[in-house]
C-alpha cells in the first residue's frame, strides 16, 4: 500500500478480480487490508500473523462457495470473528508468557517510515491505548477512517451498516478521543505544576 | 462530507490539535513483503481442522462418551448378565425341554420314545379336562378356599387332598445315566412349541397350584400332539393334576391307560400308585 508524504495512505480502491476467484488472487489482493483491519479489530501484534493465517485458511475453504459481490465485506466478516477468537483467548495464550509483550508496539514497521523516533513510538502507544479504552466497533471506526484512509462508503460496505451509522460512530469516537486527551492533558499539567 | 481529523489545517482547540497529531503519529499497517510470502507458504500445508469443527467434534463427543461410560457401569454394578432374554432365536435358546428337566422334579421319559399313542388317551384327557378360557396367568397361591373353588368348578366335586408337592417319581424310581442322554436328547429334539405348553402346565401346577390350568393345558396338548415327544410328561402332568383337584377316579383311569401304553415308562411308579388309590 502506497503511502503519500503525509504518511496517509490514499483511497483503497477494490480490486477488480476475475471470477472464479482464486485464492491466491485474493490473498495478494486482500492481505495488507486484512492486517490493517486487524489492527483496528485490537488484535495484539504479537498474534497478527498468527491470526492473519487463520483468516486466509477460512478464505481458502470457503472461497470455493462464495457466490457474493461484497468480497470485501466477507473478508471483513471473517476477520472480525477470527479477533473476537484471539481476543478471547489472548488472556490465556499470555498467561504463561514469560516476557510480557507490549500489545500497543508493532514487531513489524507498520508505519511509513522505518526511522521511527522514540517521541514518535510514545505517541503510538499512547494512541493505541486511547483506543483500546473505547467500544470495538467505534475504535475499529475511528481508525479505519482516519488511519487506514478508507472512506465512509467503504467503511459502510466493509461493516455492513448505513453509512450514517459510520458517521454517528465516528462522531462519538473522536468526542471519546478528544476527551481522553483532555484527561490526559489536565494530568500532566497537574503533574508539571501548572494550574 | 466529513473531513479527516489529521488532514485538517485548523483546530478549534488544543485538544483537537493533541489528537490530530497523535493520529498522525500513526500510519497506516504495511506488513512486510516477508511476512506476506511467509504466511502464504504456510497456508500451502495440508489443510488443518478449523477450530469451529474441532470444537462441535468436541462438544458432540462428550455425551457419547458420558453415556457409554455411565452405561459400561451399570452393566459392571447391575447387568452382570446383559443377554436379552426375548429376543433371541428359538434356536439359540437353550433347549427348552432340558429347562423343562430342570424347573421341575418331574423326570423325562427315557423309553418307549416312538411308541404310538392309542387313541383312547388323548381322547379321554381331552373329554375329561376343562378346555382354559382365560389367558395363562400367574395366580396367587392357592388357599384352602380357592381349592374349594376349583374342585367344585371341575367335575369332580372332591375336596382337595393330594399334596401338589409330592414327587411324581416313585421313590426309588430308576434314573439311569444313559437313560438321562436318551431323554436330553429326545428333550432337546421337541419342538418349543411342544415344551412350551408342557412346561406352562407344570407351571401352573407347581408354582401356581392351579390344578384345573394345568389339566387344561395338557389336554390342549394331548389334542394337539397326540404323537408328540412329551406325551408321557403331558400324561403324568395330568395325572398329577387330577390327583391334585381330587378325581381319583380319572386320575386311576388315566394311570391305567399309561401303563398299559409305557409298562416300563418313567412314570410308571406315579401311575401305579394313581391306581393304587390312597393308603388307608
Amino acid at each position: 500500500m502506497q503511502v503519500d508524504d503525509k504518511g496517509r495512505s490514499p483511497e483503497p480502491k477494490r480490486p477488480d478480480l476475475d471470477r472464479p476467484l482464486a485464492f491466491e488472487t485474493v490473498y495478494r489482493a486482500y492481505f495488507r487490508q486484512v492486517v490493517g483491519w486487524m489492527r483496528a479489530m485490537n488484535v495484539p501484534p504479537a498474534d497478527m500473523e498468527d491470526a492473519a493465517q487463520e483468516v486466509f485458511l477460512v478464505v481458502r475453504r470457503k472461497l470455493p462457495r462464495f457466490h457474493d459481490e461484497n468480497l470485501a465485506g466477507w473478508l471483513y466478516r471473517i476477520a472480525d470473528l477470527t479477533a473476537r477468537n484471539y481476543r478471547r483467548l489472548a488472556w490465556f495464550k499470555h498467561l504463561f508468557a514469560r516476557d510480557p509483550v507490549d500489545q500497543t508496539m508493532d514487531p513489524w514497521p507498520m508505519t511509513a517510515s522505518p526511522a521511527i523516533s522514540l517521541e514518535q513510538k510514545e505517541d503510538h502507544r499512547t494512541l493505541f491505548r486511547m483506543m483500546a479504552r473505547m467500544s470495538a466497533k467505534r475504535r475499529e471506526t475511528l481508525i479505519l477512517f482516519e488511519i487506514e484512509g478508507y472512506s465512509g462508503q467503504e467503511i459502510a460496505a466493509l461493516q455492513g451498516v448505513p453509512i450514517k451509522t459510520v458517521w454517528t460512530r465516528l462522531h462519538h469516537a473522536r468526542r471519546d478521543l478528544m476527551e481522553m486527551v483532555a484527561s490526559s492533558r489536565r494530568r500532566h499539567d497537574r503533574e508539571v505544576g501548572k494550574p | 462530507m466529513i473531513d479527516r481529523l489529521r488532514d485538517r489545517a485548523e483546530y478549534g482547540n488544543r485538544d483537537e490539535a493533541e489528537a490530530a497529531r497523535l493520529l498522525r503519529s500513526v500510519g497506516p499497517a504495511v506488513a512486510p513483503a516477508a511476512v506476506e510470502q511467509r504466511v502464504l507458504g504456510s497456508l500451502g500445508g495440508p489443510r488443518r481442522i478449523g477450530p469451529r469443527a474441532m470444537r462441535v467434534a468436541t462438544v458432540a463427543s462428550v455425551p457419547v462418551v458420558a453415556t457409554a461410560v455411565l452405561a459400561a457401569t451399570l452393566a459392571v454394578m447391575f447387568g452382570r448378565d446383559a443377554r436379552p432374554r426375548h429376543s433371541q432365536s428359538p434356536a439359540a435358546q437353550p433347549s427348552v425341554s432340558s429347562r423343562l428337566a430342570v424347573a421341575s422334579p418331574l423326570p423325562l421319559a427315557v423309553d418307549d420314545v416312538r411308541a404310538p399313542a392309542k387313541a383312547a388317551l388323548p381322547d379321554r384327557t381331552a373329554s375329561q379336562l376343562e378346555p382354559i378360557a382365560e389367558p395363562i396367568t400367574p395366580q396367587p397361591k392357592a388357599s384352602p378356599g380357592n381349592r374349594r373353588q376349583q374342585a367344585i368348578a371341575s367335575r369332580s366335586h372332591a375336596t382337595p387332598t393330594t399334596d401338589s408337592t409330592s414327587s411324581m417319581e416313585a421313590p426309588g424310581s430308576p434314573a439311569p445315566s444313559s437313560d438321562s442322554d436318551s431323554a436330553e436328547a429326545r428333550a432337546a429334539a421337541a419342538p418349543a412349541e411342544e415344551a412350551s405348553i408342557v412346561l406352562a402346565a407344570l407351571r401352573a401346577l407347581r408354582r401356581s397350584h392351579d390344578p384345573v390350568r394345568a389339566g387344561a393345558l395338557v389336554s390342549r396338548y394331548l389334542e394337539s400332539f397326540p404323537q408328540g415327544a412329551l406325551v408321557q410328561e403331558a400324561t403324568a402332568v395330568a395325572i398329577e393334576a387330577s390327583l391334585a383337584r381330587g378325581d381319583r377316579e380319572f386320575a386311576a383311569r388315566l394311570a391305567k391307560e399309561y401303563l398299559g401304553r409305557y409298562p416300563s415308562g418313567r412314570f410308571v411308579p406315579l401311575a401305579r400308585k394313581a391306581v393304587a388309590g390312597p393308603r388307608p
